[in-house]
């Protein structure tokens, strides 16, 4: 009968005067099966499909409910369902994700006047504080998207900016460019290679401005809808 | 004085005849055994949620701190129900105002939209919507259903919300699973099939679970 699991087995020292008897034999084998027993067969070999319960038979099959726990979690296909470069439970190594929305509810926004959007809301006001949300844990962001739903004017200095601002002042990295003549959909990416002084912290108020680039020749296109993407960290 | 765990303990091959076992031969395999086991830890397959550290004092606390890291990231009281998926939230309100006679309309911000463009949000990264629900503030009139469609963009998905006709004010929920692409463009159409105004429109609401990147 082996010590282990339920204990650390102390197996016997024998020296040269010792009789080696059956025992001493015996004992370290029988550790031995039960370690292998705990272990279960193929530890390594991570079954990411296992059905999950509150008592894995072996530490092998706890490895495999972990894996297929955490490919739940991301929303990462199995292996065993879709073969393809998105399944797998190791590709669940990403981040918690959230968005921040609104509409700009077809707006038109004239050259050289800030506006704020609203977030989770509809439509935009010339007064940052009242489109500014509270962070209320630490975030990183990226992925911010705009719906021109109308084309831009396409003067030569027709550009809207939008920016992602924390506490009033615009994220270096955070400023969308739409250029003269466009609509549909566009896209900032990479908001969180920002310097880390950009991160934004629990407390920090959030925002996002929209304006027309002064030198513009008109008003620009309308605009919709949004979704800024943002990222859990700690 | 084991070689495990900081190295990986090699053991002599003997030859058939001649080489008898000495004393070192049968307790080097002793001390391997003892330091993998405590290496191990006692009843490493028996979980029990640990609070994480930075050294777990054996594998077996380790897998007990993993059990634990699933159980607060996703909010359950036992591990082994953390096999739930990271969900957001994504959400509308009417306000309590209507859809017009046999019309189609959009659930906005604070409002009932004509133009869909008005009341669509930018969904920023792949995620599945999978529920979708409705809350109505006065009764669905009698001759006519009112439906609340998921829309990618100009698409209608098949996830979809019915009032039926006398339907009082209440919660109406719908199911489905709605593979949703970084960029789309979502919307909740309200379509209307009374010959009078619809049953007031309160706040909507949509599951949207995480997949991948």
């Amino acid at each position: 009968m082996a010590s282990y699991p339920g204990s650390i087995p102390s197996l016997a020292t024998v020296s040269s005067a010792n009789t080696i008897t059956a025992a001493h034999v015996n004992d370290p084998n029988r550790e031995i099966e039960a370690i292998c027993t705990e272990l279960g067969a193929r530890p390594s070999q991570i079954l990411d499909t296992a059905s999950v319960s509150s008592s894995p038979a072996d530490v092998g099959k706890y490895l495999s409910m972990v894996a297929t726990i955490l490919r739940t979690i991301a929303g990462i296909p199995s292996l065993v369902s879709v073969v393809s470069q998105n399944s797998g439970w190791w590709r669940a190594a990403q981040p918690s994700r959230f968005f921040v929305w609104g509409n700009m509810q077809n707006t038109t926004f004239a050259p050289g006047v800030d506006n704020y959007a609203y977030p989770f809301g509809g439509g935009v006001t010339t007064t940052e504080a009242d489109a500014q949300i509270v962070v209320p844990f630490d975030m990183l962001l990226d992925n911010l998207w705009v719906d021109m739903t109308t084309a831009m004017p396409t003067g030569a200095s027709d550009f809207l900016h939008v920016a992602i601002r924390r506490n009033a002042t615009d994220l270096s990295l955070g400023i969308l460019f739409i250029p003269p003549g466009t609509v549909g959909t566009f896209r900032k990416q990479q908001i969180d290679f920002a310097p880390s002084g950009d991160k934004l912290a629990a407390g920090d108020k959030l925002a996002l401005r929209i304006k027309m680039d002064s030198g513009g020749s008109g008003s620009s296109g309308q605009v919709g809808g949004w979704g800024l993407e943002g990222r859990q960290v700690g | 004085m084991a070689t495990f765990p900081n190295g990986l303990p090699v053991f002599p091959v003997h030859a058939k005849k001649l080489e008898y076992p000495k004393s070192a031969d049968r307790n080097d395999p002793n001390r391997e055994i003892e330091a993998i086991c405590t290496e191990l830890g006692v009843n490493p397959k028996t979980i029990s949620a640990v609070a994480p550290g930075a050294s777990p004092t054996s594998v077996a606390q380790y897998l007990d701190m993993i059990a634990s890291a699933i159980q607060t990231m996703t909010g359950v009281s036992n591990w082994y129900n953390g096999d739930v998926p990271m969900r957001k939230t994504l959400g509308w309100n009417g306000l309590g105002n209507t859809v017009a006679a046999s019309a189609t309309r959009f659930v906005g911000f604070g409002s009932i939209e004509s133009a869909a463009s008005r009341a669509l949000v930018i969904i920023p990264f792949k995620c599945n919507a999978v529920s979708l629900y409705v809350r109505t503030t006065s009764t669905q009139p009698f001759d006519g259903s009112l439906t609340f469609t998921l829309r990618i963009f100009t698409t209608l998905s098949s996830l979809v919300v019915s009032v039926p006709p006398n339907g009082v004010n209440n919660v109406y929920s719908a199911t489905d699973t709605i593979a949703i692409n970084a960029g789309d463009r979502l919307v909740i159409e309200a379509k209307n099939l009374s010959a009078s105004a619809s049953a007031g429109v309160g706040g909507v609401s949509l599951q949207i679970n995480q997949t991948g990147t």
